[in-house]
C-alpha cells in the first residue's frame, strides 16, 4: 500500500487545477487594485476585479470539493490510482486498461442541434418580431425536454455495449486495424 | 475485446448502431467528428474571408476607385475582418482542440459530449446569421470588425445587416463559452491515470489556457453587443453623449475582450509549434515548465493591456498600459527561445509541418517586434490607424495563425485520416505562401510609416502605388498557395500514402492509437510517466513484446 505524501497539519493542499485558477485570480485582484490607484478609472478596475473573482470562485470550489473528498493533496489522477491500490510511482497499470474502462459514450442524438436551432431562432426573433421569439422558445423547450428524456433513457437502461471493433476502412483511411495489440492480451493468452 | 453487459431491460431498438451519412454528422456527439465539423466550417469561412481580402486588395492595387464604391468597400473589409477573426481564427483551434485534447489526455470523449455538439451547432447557426446579412436590404455591416459606437448605433448606421451582425456574433459568443466550459472541464477532470497537469502535452496546455481566456473574455463581448443592440433597437443610450452616455465605454469593454482575443487565437498555435518542433528535431522540448508558465504569463498580462488600443483617445493612463504591453514580450520571448533551444543540435527533419513551424517563428518574430514599438505611446501616436498597424496585426494574426494551422494540418492529417498529405505539394505550398505572405504585408509597413491610413477605399498619393501593387500581387500568390493546399487535401484524402498509426514518431498519446482513432479512442493505453508517453511507450518492454523489439530510432531521447 502506498504511503501518502505527508502534508502540513491544518493546511489543505490544492490540486494543480485549483492552483492555476487561484493564481489567475490573484493576478486579477492585484492588477485591479494597482490599476485603480494609477488611473481612478472605474470600468477597467471592475473588469480586472471580475477577472479576479471568476477564476477565484472556480478555484475555491475545487479546493472545497477536495476537502469534501478528503484529498491528500495529490492530483486527482494519482488519487484514483491510490484508490485503485496502484502505487503512485511507476505503476504497473493501466496497460491492461480496457476500451470501455475509459468512460461511457453517449448515443447519437438530434437534440443538441434542435436546441441550438431553437436558441438561434429565439435570438433572431429579437430582430424580426415576437412570433419568432415564441417559436424559438417553443423549439428550445421541446429540444430540452427531448434531451433530458434521452439522457434519462440512457441512464435508466444503463450502459450500452461499447463499440470495440476497429475503425472501418470505408471513410478513406487505411491502417492496420489493430496495430498495437494490448500486451496484456498476449500475457493472458500465454498464461491461459 | 472487452464489452460490458447490458442490464435488463435492454433498449427496444439497436440505438448503439450509429447512423451513416449526413445523419451521422447531424446527430453525432463524438468529439472527433465535431472537431472535424469545426475545422471544415471554419476553413470554409476562411476561404470566404480570403476572397473578400482579394477584393480589397484588387481595389487598392492602384490609386482611384476601380471595382468597389466606398460604402461597398467598407462592407467588404468589415465582413473580411468579421469572418476571419470571429468566425475562423477563434474557431479553427477549437476544432483542433476538440479532436485532439481527449486523445492527448487519454479520455474517450469530452466531459459534456451533447453540449459539445450544441456548441458547434450554435457556432454554425450564428455564422449563418452573420453571413445572411449579405442578402438583406442595405447589405451587411460596414463599421469595421471593431464596430465602435457611436458609429455602429442606429444614429449613424441603419439597416438590418448590422443587427444580424450583432445577433449572429452573440450566438457565436454563447457557443464559445459553452465550448470553453466543456474543454476546460475535460482537461481538469478527465485525464487518464498518471496524466498529471505537468505531463499534459503543450498543445493541450495551449487549448486549456485559450479556453480559460474565452471563458473570461467572451462575456464582456456578449455584454457590449447586448448594450449595442439595446441602443439600436430599444432606445437605450449607453453610448450617446447627448443623453449622458459614453462612447469610450464601448471601446473599454470591447478591448477588454479584444486584446485577449489575439491570444485566444495564437495560444493554441503556440501549442502546435511546441508539438511539431520537438518531433522533427528528435529532441524533447526545451524548458517544458517554462513554456507552461509562459502560457499563463501571456494570458494574465493579456487582460492588463486592453487600452493600448486606445492610446490615441487621450483618455487612458498611458504608463500602465505601456508597461504591461511591453511585459508581454518576456513570456513570448521565452517561448521563442525555448523553440530555438529545442532545435539546437537536434536532428532536424525539414518536413512540411516543420517548415511551417519555422515559417511561424519567422513571421511571428516580425509581428511581435513591430508590436513592441506600438506599445510605446509616442510611436503609437505616430502610426496609429496607419497601414503599419495593419501589417503588424496581419503578421501576428494571419502569419502566426495560418503557419501554425497549416503545420497542424500537415502534422495531424495522418491521424485524422490515416493518410499522408503529399510532401511535394506541401513544399510548393510552403514556399509560395512564404513569398506571397511577405510580399503582401511587408510593403504595408513601409506605406504605413509613410502615413497611409487604414480602412480607406482610395488613396491619391502616387508613391504609395508600387507598394500597394506588390501587396496585391502577394495576396493573389497567397491565394494560389491555399489552392495548392486544397488540391493536396483533395488528392491525399483519396490517394495519399497510408500513414500508419505514428508516421512521425510522435510524443503524445494520440500517436499510440490507430489512425483514425476508434470511436472510443483507444484499444489500450500505455503508462504515463512523463510529458512524452508515446515516446516512453516505444521504448518500453510492453512495446518490445508487441513489436519484437524496442523502437530503434537512435536520435530520440
Amino acid at each position: 500500500m502506498a504511503v501518502p505524501t505527508p502534508t502540513r497539519i491544518g493546511v489543505e493542499p490544492m490540486t494543480d487545477e485549483a492552483g492555476v485558477l487561484l493564481r489567475v485570480s490573484i493576478f486579477g485582484f492585484v492588477a485591479g487594485i494597482v490599476y485603480w490607484f494609477l488611473s481612478y478609472e472605474w470600468l477597467g478596475t471592475v473588469c480586472l476585479l471580475l477577472l479576479g473573482a471568476g477564476p477565484g470562485f472556480a478555484g475555491l470550489i475545487l479546493v472545497q470539493e477536495q476537502r469534501h473528498r478528503g484529498g491528500t493533496g495529490e492530483p486527482r489522477a494519482d488519487a484514483l490510482r491510490r484508490l485503485a491500490g496502484i502505487p503512485p510511482k511507476d505503476p504497473p497499470g493501466p496497460d491492461d486498461l480496457e476500451a470501455d474502462d475509459l468512460g461511457v459514450l453517449p448515443l447519437p442524438t438530434i437534440w443538441p442541434l434542435a436546441a441550438a436551432l431553437g436558441f438561434t431562432i429565439l435570438f433572431t426573433g429579437l430582430i424580426y418580431g415576437l412570433w419568432l421569439v415564441i417559436l424559438g422558445i417553443g423549439l428550445l423547450a421541446y429540444a430540452a425536454w427531448g434531451w433530458l428524456a434521452a439522457v434519462n433513457r440512457e441512464n435508466r437502461y444503463g450502459r450500452l455495449q461499447a463499440d470495440t471493433e476497429p475503425p472501418s476502412p470505408q471513410p478513406g483511411p487505411v491502417s492496420d486495424p489493430n496495430p498495437q495489440p494490448n500486451p496484456a492480451d498476449k500475457e493472458r493468452e500465454g498464461t491461459g | 475485446m472487452a464489452t460490458t453487459e447490458l442490464p435488463l431491460p435492454a433498449l427496444p431498438e439497436a440505438h448503439h448502431e450509429e447512423p451513416g451519412g449526413i445523419v451521422d454528422y447531424l446527430t453525432t456527439v463524438d468529439h472527433k467528428k465535431i472537431g472535424l465539423l469545426y475545422i471544415f466550417t471554419s476553413f470554409a469561412i476562411f476561404l470566404a474571408g480570403g476572397i473578400l481580402a482579394l477584393v480589397v486588395r484588387t481595389e487598392l492595387a492602384e490609386p482611384g476607385l476601380q471595382v468597389l464604391g466606398e460604402n461597398t468597400y467598407n462592407q467588404v473589409f468589415t465582413m473580411h475582418g468579421t469572418l476571419m477573426i470571429f468566425l475562423f481564427a477563434a474557431q479553427v483551434s477549437t476544432g483542433l482542440g476538440n479532436y485532439l485534447v481527449p486523445l492527448q489526455i487519454g479520455a474517450a470523449d469530452v466531459a459534456f459530449p451533447r453540449a459539445n455538439a450544441m456548441s458547434y451547432w450554435l457556432y454554425l447557426f450564428g455564422s449563418l446569421i452573420v453571413l445572411s446579412s449579405f442578402f438583406v436590404s442595405g447589405g451587411p455591416a460596414a463599421v469595421a470588425w471593431t464596430a465602435y459606437a457611436p458609429l455602429s448605433t442606429d444614429q449613424y448606421f441603419q439597416g438590418t445587416g448590422m443587427d444580424l451582425w450583432i445577433i449572429g456574433l452573440a450566438v457565436v459568443g454563447v457557443a464559445g463559452i459553452l465550448g470553453a466550459v466543456n474543454l476546460v472541464t475535460t482537461i481538469f477532470r478527465m485525464r487518464m491515470p498518471g496524466m498529471t497537469m505537468f505531463r499534459l502535452p503543450l498543445f493541450s496546455w495551449g487549448v486549456l489556457v485559450n479556453q480559460l481566456l474565452i471563458l473570461f473574455a467572451f462575456p464582456p463581448l456578449t455584454v457590449v453587443f447586448a448594450l449595442l443592440f439595446l441602443e439600436r433597437n430599444f432606445g437605450a443610450q449607453f453610448f450617446n453623449p447627448a443623453a449622458g452616455g459614453q462612447p469610450i465605454l464601448f471601446q473599454h469593454i470591447f478591448w477588454f475582450f479584444g486584446h485577449p482575443e489575439v491570444y485566444i487565437i495564437i495560444l493554441p498555435i503556440f501549442g502546435v509549434i511546441s508539438e511539431v518542433i520537438p518531433v522533427f528535431s528528435r529532441k524533447p522540448l526545451f524548458g517544458y515548465r517554462a513554456m507552461v508558465f509562459a502560457f499563463f504569463g501571456i494570458a494574465a498580462l493579456s487582460f492588463g493591456v486592453w487600452a493600448h488600443h486606445m492610446f490615441a483617445t487621450g483618455l487612458v493612463y498611458l504608463p500602465y498600459f505601456s508597461i504591461m504591453s511591453l511585459l508581454i514580450a518576456v513570456p513570448t520571448g521565452i517561448k521563442v527561445f525555448n523553440w530555438i533551444g529545442t532545435m539546437w543540435r537536434g536532428s532536424i527533419t525539414l518536413s512540411t509541418a516543420m517548415l511551417m513551424a519555422l515559417g511561424f517563428i519567422l513571421v511571428f518574430l516580425v509581428g511581435g517586434i513591430t508590436g513592441i514599438f506600438l506599445a510605446s505611446p509616442p510611436i503609437d501616436f505616430a502610426v496609429n490607424d496607419t497601414y503599419y498597424v495593419v501589417a503588424h496585426f496581419h503578421y501576428i494574426m494571419v502569419g502566426g495563425l495560418l503557419y501554425g494551422m497549416f503545420a497542424a494540418f500537415y502534422f495531424w492529417f495522418p491521424k485524422f485520416t490515416g493518410r499522408l498529405l503529399s510532401e511535394r505539394l506541401g513544399k510548393w505550398h510552403f514556399w509560395i505562401f512564404l513569398l506571397g505572405f511577405n510580399l503582401t504585408f511587408f510593403p504595408q509597413f513601409l506605406v504605413g510609416l509613410d502615413g497611409m491610413p487604414r480602412r480607406i477605399a482610395d488613396y491619391q498619393i502616387e508613391r504609395w502605388g508600387p507598394a500597394n501593387l506588390a501587396s496585391t500581387v502577394g495576396a493573389f500568390l497567397t491565394g494560389v498557395s491555399v489552392l495548392i493546399f486544397l488540391w493536396n487535401f483533395l488528392v491525399s484524402i483519396r490517394r495519399g500514402k497510408p500513414a500508419g498509426d505514428d508516421p512521425w514518431g510522435g510524443n503524445s498519446l494520440e500517436w499510440v492509437t490507430s489512425s483514425p482513432p476508434p470511436s472510443h479512442n483507444f484499444h489500450h493505453l500505455p503508462e504515463v510517466h512523463s510529458e512524452r508517453p508515446a515516446y516512453d511507450y516505444r521504448h518500453s518492454p510492453a512495446y518490445a513484446a508487441a513489436h519484437g523489439g524496442p523502437d530503434t530510432d537512435p536520435d530520440r531521447g
